[in-house]
This record gives structure tokens, sequence and C-alpha cells, in this order.
């Protein structure tokens, strides 16, 4: 047993997200069994598992796309269950996406005030019908911001669908970030990104996590790159947490080698 | 009590079997090809009149006649609609699918009245050995008896049943055509030969749908290609009992529906208003109900469709791909041209040609609901004639029974409208894939059938008259003035439309189609945008409707709203381009005049003849052959086979023209100056790995 195993399924009281013995179940297939994370203010936590451990079906369950069969999620404190995907997203929980969604028309900086006028002000026919569905001056500047701050000053202008995979992925990160977001799922950001390209991801996140202090949840398979940037790890095999604590711990616990290079290897 | 139950049950099962054909047909198809084939109503129809053509008005023996309707025509349809359009659609979306067939739903009717004559075909023959279908009724005397027309149907579904059962069973393609209904995905990796497996099912679908047609044809007093989509809805209810995967729990739905409506029409009181409500409504109750409880139908387009590729990416709007002086140049002209045509409307035409016009123009009206409730809203409706109906029967009721002005009555219309398609959009807005699509169209069909034809919604079989505006010192009853006022409503709302779509509501639903999950992840709530345009959809289909009453003097449903003529609408506008405002009016102004034109075409030849008699032999047969009255009927056959185009350009003709000359304009410009490319026209190309 890792020293982490003892905190399994204790969040503290200030932590900004509890998940409790999360279950989900696909057509008798347990996708997670048990699970249980906690995420303290301005951390970086990795979650990394094998292909099919239930790292994105965990996400979904956190971020309302799908439902656990049982368990408990807070924010904050407050229980986000039976809250939809939406509802969650304004109460401060943005997310990417593994399999890359993006507004494929729209240009990027439409991305962000669509994000950020979804967030803070919605939708009303009345001002559209009177003209005044331009963005604000105001949210003008804080999209420019993270613009800014993601590197993506260039492409504003460019729609989404003419945009490179890695251009994409910090779209996506671009238009979490404009929501403000008390925590932050990336699902494999680095993924089909090229060295460069994952080079440049991390620092971006450096930045945010500096900047902002953002919470951020990181779902990874380069061990590189949560090296790098994560504080503390969880590692899903099979929908089942086999170890979590300290980055460096997780990685090197038996049970992790054994999920990753099979039985002999341990 | 049980005897009397038995007995309807008994009455019932027959038309069931026609529902059961008809659904199983449906399934096959939509699961070994994606196609959800409306388009089997008129394939349907398409086969009675063949049998009624050659059985009664050419009197052949039953056995041939039979065969050729069948056997030969229904699945030689099949073929041709297999191998020369849905096999280039493979890879298509399920709505690009589902538009093809909305377009050939409106098309075969139309050819089937050009190639037999659109006279009545009254009392259709049984596909029995009997000319009339009481000719023969058996067990004689019992309280169970059945007529030639019922025994049929009993005999060949199960001739069918048992034919179908063994070819599931026997190996071969029948049981690769069993494997990809029930699990296409795992099919499509074994690599069973998609495409004979696609042919087969076409050809056994629109046998069935045939075979369906010529049962069901005694039942009706004379063919009339608007009684099959009604059988379409109980067909489309029985596959969603199957959830349009399970062919045995759809052929018993179907049966359990016909008895439904069996016991449903014995035990209510004739005379009461459940009898003339429900009864004919049970069909489209029955389907709503179960898509309001099927969770199925509410997950997305995975799970619905398992062959339909994923709609690509719309290509880039023309107007991002243009400079900004381009842009100006374009509007500018655009306004230029609209003017200089009504300024000829106005003082150039006569009468005739002006009331064309502005029935084009009013007609724009209800069509930018279209644009409003799919192209920005995106959820597919067949419905918006009925809420131009509802619109047009509200203003009718206001100034006949309270003696409301008409433009105020119009409005009252419009909210009517529009609290209709609020209470619906609750269930429909929910639903994903092609669901959105069969739930109006029950609705649609609900209102011509049950709700239309009463009194206090419509007035009763002689239409109410709608007086024409009355504003202060002006008066619109003039076709000139009300040309004018149109035009200035459908400049208004065409504005609203735009702002709607530029504005933060269009917005969202951009991201909504674009990528739910991704807009539900920013906190756009997915229902809301929808609902809320689906809603205004209504309402401008109601404003709409109440126009046209208004202009053509009388509410007359038959006339201007039937589904028929809603669903000619839909097709014609999502080929012009259903997201724009321009093709929307287009549309409008081209249904009125596309017929006229092909009148004075078709009216040439005879004319040409009377002024010179002497041509004769094959030019003067020819020219003989050609009559005035196709006109009406060519013009829809287009307007159904433009659908056929939306799968190659979703983004409507118009806007795939524009684009395209744009393209062609940069492209000179770019010689012109004899340098590489500029950045307007790199723009154009597309990075790969890109969006999705
Ligand atoms: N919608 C679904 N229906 C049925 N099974 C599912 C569904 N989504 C995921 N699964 C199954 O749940 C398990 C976990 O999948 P998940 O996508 O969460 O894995 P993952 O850890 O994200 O893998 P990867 O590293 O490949 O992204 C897999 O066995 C998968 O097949
Ligand atoms: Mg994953």
């Amino acid at each position: 047993m890792t020293a982490g195993n003892a905190m399994l399924g204790n969040g503290q009281i200030g932590s900004v997200l509890v998940a409790n013995h999360i279950d989900k179940r696909f057509e008798g297939i347990a996708a997670l069994s048990d699970v249980s994370v906690h995420l303290e203010p301005g951390e970086l936590v990795a979650l990394i598992g094998p292909n099919g451990a239930g790292k994105t079906t965990l996400f979904n369950c956190l971020s309302g796309v799908l439902r656990p069969n049982s368990g408990q999620i807070l924010l904050k404190g407050r229980d986000l269950s039976g809250l939809a995907a939406h509802e969650r997203a304004r109460l401060g929980l943005a997310r990417t996406f593994q399999r890359m969604e993006l507004f494929g028309s729209l240009t990027v900086r439409e991305h962000l005030f669509v994000a950020h006028r979804a967030q803070r002000r919605g939708a009303s026919l009345w001002r559209d019908l009177t003209g005044r569905s331009r963005p604000t001056p105001q949210e003008r500047e804080q999209c420019d911001a993270v613009l800014e701050l993601v590197g993506l000053g260039d492409h504003a202008d460019r729609p989404a669908h003419s945009l490179t995979l890695g251009t994409g992925r910090v779209v996506e990160l671009a238009r979490a970030l404009v929501c403000d977001p008390e925590l932050l799922f990336l699902d494999e950001p680095s993924s089909g990104l090229d060295h460069r390209e994952t080079e440049h991801m991390g620092t971006v996140l450096e930045q945010v996590r500096a900047e902002r202090g953002t919470t951020i949840l990181l779902c990874e398979h380069d061990v590189a790159f949560v090296e790098r940037l994560a504080s503390r790890t969880y590692v899903l095999d099979c929908g089942k947490l086999i170890a979590e604590g300290p980055t460096a711990e997780a990685l090197a616990s038996p049970q992790v080698r054994t999920a990753y290079l099979g039985a002999g290897a341990a | 009590m049980a005897g009397e139950i038995l007995e309807y049950a008994v009455r019932g099962v027959p038309i069931g079997c026609v529902f059961a054909l008809m659904a199983v047909g449906l399934v096959l198809t939509y699961k070994t090809s994606g196609v959800f084939n409306l388009a089997f109503a008129a394939q349907a129809y398409t086969s009675a009149v063949v049998f009624y053509e050659v059985r009664k008005e050419h009197e052949w023996p039953l056995l041939p006649a039979a065969l050729l309707a069948v056997v030969v025509v229904a699945p030689l349809i099949g073929v041709i609609l297999d191998r020369f359009l849905y096999r280039y659609q493979r890879t298509a979306g399920s709505l690009a699918k589902l538009i093809t067939s909305l377009g050939l739903l409106v098309a075969i009717p139309e050819i089937v009245r050009l190639i037999f004559g659109s006279g009545s075909k009254k009392n259709p023959p049984a596909l029995w050995w009997v000319k009339r279908t009481d000719d023969f009724l058996w067990p004689q005397g019992s309280r169970f008896v059945l007529d030639a027309g019922q025994i049929a149907t009993l005999a060949f579904t199960a001739i069918a049943v048992t034919g179908l059962a063994i070819m599931f069973s026997r190996g071969g393609i029948g049981l690769r055509m069993r494997a990809v209904v029930e699990s296409p995905r795992l099919v499509q990796l074994q690599g069973i030969d998609a495409s004979r497996v696609s042919l087969a099912s076409w050809m056994l679908s629109s046998l069935l749908a045939g075979l369906a047609g010529v049962l069901i044809a005694p039942l009706f007093a004379q063919l009339n290609s608007l009684d099959f989509f009604t059988l379409l809805v109980a067909a489309i209810a029985a596959c969603v009992i199957g959830s349009l995967t399970n062919i045995v729990a759809t052929f018993i739905g179907g049966i359990g529906l016909g008895i439904l409506q069996a016991e449903l029409a014995g035990f209510l009181p004739t005379d009461s208003i459940l009898a003339t409500g429900l009864r004919p409504g049970l069909p489209f109750l029955v389907l709503f109900g179960l898509l309001l409880f099927r969770r199925s139908a509410r997950t997305s387009h995975e799970v619905t469709d398992p062959l339909s590729g994923v709609d690509p990416p719309p290509p880039p709007p023309a107007a991002s791909l243009r400079p900004s002086w381009m842009t100006m140049g374009t509007r500018v002209f655009a306004v230029t041209v609209a003017v200089l045509g009504l300024v000829l409307a106005l003082f150039v035409l006569d009468e005739f040609w002006l009331s064309v016009v502005t029935s084009g123009v009013v007609l724009a009206v209800v069509l930018l609901s279209i644009v409003l409730t799919t192209g920005v809203g995106g959820t597919i409706s067949l419905s918006q004639a009925a809420f131009a109906a509802i619109g047009a029967f509200t203003t009718a009721q206001l100034t006949t029974n309270f003696n409301l002005s008409v433009l105020v009555a119009m409005v009252a219309g419009a909210l009517v409208a529009a609290a209709v398609g609020a209470v619906l959009s609750l269930p429909i807005i929910r639903l994903a894939g092609i669901y959105p699509a069969l739930a109006t169209l029950a609705f649609a069909l609900m209102f011509e059938n049950v709700l239309a034809p009463l009194s206090w919604v419509s007035g009763g079989a002689t239409p109410l008259t709608v007086p024409r505006p009355l504003v202060g010192p002006i008066d619109f009853a003039g076709n000139r003035a009300f040309l004018l006022l149109s035009v200035g409503i459908l400049a208004v709302l065409s504005v609203a439309v735009i702002m709607i779509r530029q504005g933060t509501t269009g917005r969202f639903l951009d991201a909504i189609r674009e990528s739910e999950p991704a807009a539900s992840a920013v906190g756009i709530n997915p229902i809301r945008p929808r609902l809320v345009a689906f809603v205004a959809g209504a309402g401008v289909a109601g404003f709409g409707g109440g126009l046209v009453a208004s202009f053509n003097g009388q509410a007359n449903y038959a006339a201007n709203f039937t589904f028929y003529l809603g669903l000619v609408w839909l097709v014609l506008v999502i080929t012009a381009g259903f997201r724009s405002v321009q093709a929307a009016i287009i549309s409008g102004i081209f249904f009125y005049v596309l017929p006229q034109l092909l009148d004075r075409l078709f009216r040439w030849p005879g004319n040409y003849l009377t002024s010179n008699p002497e041509v004769s032999g094959v030019t003067k047969s020819v020219l003989d052959f050609i009559e005035p009255e196709w006109s009406l009927g060519v013009a829809f056959i287009l307007f159904g086979f433009g659908a056929l185009t939306y799968a190659k350009h979703p983004e409507g003709i118009i806007e795939a023209q524009t684009t395209k000359s744009i393209r062609k304009v940069l492209g000179w410009i770019d010689k012109a100056r004899g340098k590489g490319p500029t950045p307007a026209s790199e723009q154009l190309v597309t990075q790969v790995g890109g969006g999705r």
C-alpha cells in the first residue's frame, strides 16, 4: 500500500471537488467501480491509466455528460447530482474533449465570445432583435486576454475548421479558460500533437496555473508530460483506482507497473 | 362483450397487417442503408395505381396484374432508388437521406399522375379474384365475416411473413440482411458486402410497400396519394414500437395498432367527439406517446443511426469567403434588384402576374419560418403548413366572429400558432436524429385529418372569409397596395430572422449544431435556444398564414395549407438553402411563378397547332401529346427532385452557386494582378487534420 491510499475518498473541507464512490456501468460492464477523487485549490492533478481504463468515463460523470449509477460529487461543497452538463459548467466546471469538439464554422474569437456569453449573460431573443447582442468592450477585453495568454492571437479570426490539430487543442483550452472556471478537466490535451506543440501546451498550462490559479485535472498518456506538470497523480485501471499520491511515487508503485507492463513485469 | 371485443379485433387485424408490412419495409431499409424512407408511402400509392389501371381499366386477370404491380413495378422502384440515388449517399448523414426521401415523397405521386392521368380512380379493386370487394364474403353469415379485401390482406400477409421467415433463416442474402439489421457495426467489421445487402433490402422493402399499397387500396373510396401518407404514420408508429430495430416487435406493433383502431371504432359511439377525433388520430397519438416515453429517441444519432456517417462540416459560408468590398457590392446589388423588381411588379405587370408575384411574396413570409425553425434552429419540421393554417384560422375566426381588425387578428394568429408550437416543442425538441421530423409529420397529419375539419377550428366545410387590411385611411384591398404591404412585412420579418441568426441565439444554435457536448460544456443549455427558434418559427408561420388568408379572402385549408403543400415548401426551401433568407424569398416567388411559366410552355404546342393546322405526322402527335395541365405536376416534380441535391449541397444551391462565383471572381482578380494567391483566396485552402 502506498501512502496515498490512506487518503482515498477523504476530501477535506476546502476541496474544490470531492467525488465519492463513483460507479458507472455500461450494459453490465463496469466502467468505473468505487472511484473516489478529490482536488484541492490550485492543484494540477493527473489521471492516468491504460486505454479503456475509464478515464474519459470519469470525466463524463464529473462534468454531467453521463449519470453515474451511484456516488456523490461535490463542487466546493455543493452536490452536483441531478444537474445537467450546462448547469455544472455555469457553476465553474470547464472541460476539453479527447476527440476534439470545436464549433467548425465559428472563428476562434467567436468560440470565446460564445463561451463567455453562455457563462454570464445567456441568450435573449429580445436583445437579438433590438441589435444588442454584439460583444461588449468588456467581453472583448477578457477574450483577448485569454487569446494572449494561450498565444492564439494570430489565429483569432480564422474559422475553426481550418485549424491544425495542435491549434485546435489550444482553442479548446482557451474556450474552457474564458469561462473562468474553478476547475478545469483536460482530456488528453497532448494527444495527436507533435513534440513542439506538446511543449507549447505544457508551457501554456503552467502559465495558466501560475497566472490564474485554476485547479486542473489532467488526463494523459504522456508520462513525461505528467511528470513535468502534475503534483499528484491518480492511476486508474479497469475502472478501479490502483494508485494515488505524489506523481513520482504513484508512477513508481508496483500496481502501476503491472497495469502498464503486464503481470510479468512487476 | 367479450364476443364484441373479439369481433372488432378480427376486423382490425387486416388493416394492422398493412401497417405491419409497411413498417417492416421501413425498418429493413433503415437498418441496411440508413435511409428512413418516407417515400414508401408514394411507392405504395404507385403500386396501387398500377394495379388499379391494369386490373380495373384494362381488365387483366388477377395474377398478371398482381405480378406487375407488386412483384415487378414495386421492387423495380427500389432498385432504381438504391442504384441511382442512395448508393451515392451511403456516407451521407441521416438528415440528408431523410430529405432525399422527402423529395421523392413529393415527386413520385406527381410522376404517377403524369403517367396515368389525374382522373379520379374510384373503388380500387381487391387483390382477389372478384371485381368488387363485397362480391366475396367469408365465412358467410358469421359475425366474423370478412370481405375479399380483408381476406386478400390476411392471405398475402401470411405469404409474405412465411417468405420473410424462410429468407431470414435459411442463409444467403436473407441471413446477411438480418445480420445487418440486428448489428450493423459488427457486420461492417466482418466485411459483408454492404452494396448487395442494400440492393436486396431495397427490393424487398419496396415490394412490401407495394404490397401494402395494393392491399389497403380497397379501403378508400378512390385512390388519393394523401391517404397513403396517413398509412405512413401508422407504420412509423409501429417502427417506433420496435425501436427501429426489432422486426418482430415492429410487425406485432403494426397489427396491434390495427386492432386498437378497430376496437375504438367499435366501442366509441359513432357521433361522439371521441369517435370523430380519437379514432383517426390514434396512430398519431400512439406515435407521439411512444416518442415521449422512449428514451432511445432522445439519445444522439450514434444510437439511432447505425450506418449514417457523421454529417460533414458545412462548407464555409459564402459571406466569409469574400472580401468586404465584395460584400458591400453584393448588398447594393441585391437591394437594387429588389427595388427594381418591386417597381416592375407595381407598374409593369398586369393583374394576373401581379397576383402571382404577390402570392409568392406572401408565401415567402411563411417560408421564413422554415429558415428560422430548420435553418437557424436545426429542427426539421414538417408542420410549418399546419402552423400557418392555425394562424389563418385564428385570423378568420377573430375577424368573422369578433370583428377584429385583420392585422391585429394576424398577430393573434401568430401568437396562437406560437403557443401551439410551444406545447408541441416540449416533447419534440428533446428528440434526436430523425425523430423530430417524424413527430412533426405525425402532428401535421393529425391536424389535417382530425383538427382541420372541425368547425370550431376551421369553420367547417366552407372556408371562413377574411378581409384585406384597412389601416386608418389606407386601404390594402387593391392588389398593388397589398403587394406593398406584403413586401413591407416580408422585409421586417427577414431582418428579424437575420438578427436572430447573427445574434447570440443564432451563435448558440451554431455551437449546438456543430457540437452539442462542447456547447453544454461551456454552459449553453442545448434545449432552450432550439425551443425558442421552434416557437418563433411557429409564430412566423402563423402570421404568414394569416397574411395568406387575407390575400386570398378566405382561410382555405385545402387550397393553401395542406400537409402536402407544406412538404413541397420544405423541400423547396431546403434545396435553395434553408439557412438563408434570400432562399426563402426566392423559393416563395418561384413556387408560384414556375408553374405559370411551365403552363405557358406547355400551352405553346397547342396554340402552335391551332395556328398551323398543316403540321402533321410525328411532330403533330408529339405536340398533341403535351398537355397544359401538366404544369403544376411538373413543377412539383422538379421541386421534389431539387431536394436530391441536398446531399451534395447541404448549404443549398443558391449558397453553393454564390460560393462558386466568389471563388471564380477572386481567381480572376489573382490572375489579373499576375501574382501568387492573395490572402483572400488563401483562406479557401483548408488545412489537413483540422476541425471535424
Ligand atoms: N457510451 C458507452 N457505452 C458503452 N461502453 C462504453 C461507453 N463509453 C465507454 N465505454 C467503455 O467503458 C470503458 C472505459 O472507456 P473510457 O473511454 O472511459 O476509457 P479511457 O480510459 O478514456 O481510454 P482511452 O485512453 O482510450 O481514452 C471502455 O471499456 C469502453 O469501451
Ligand atoms: Mg479517454
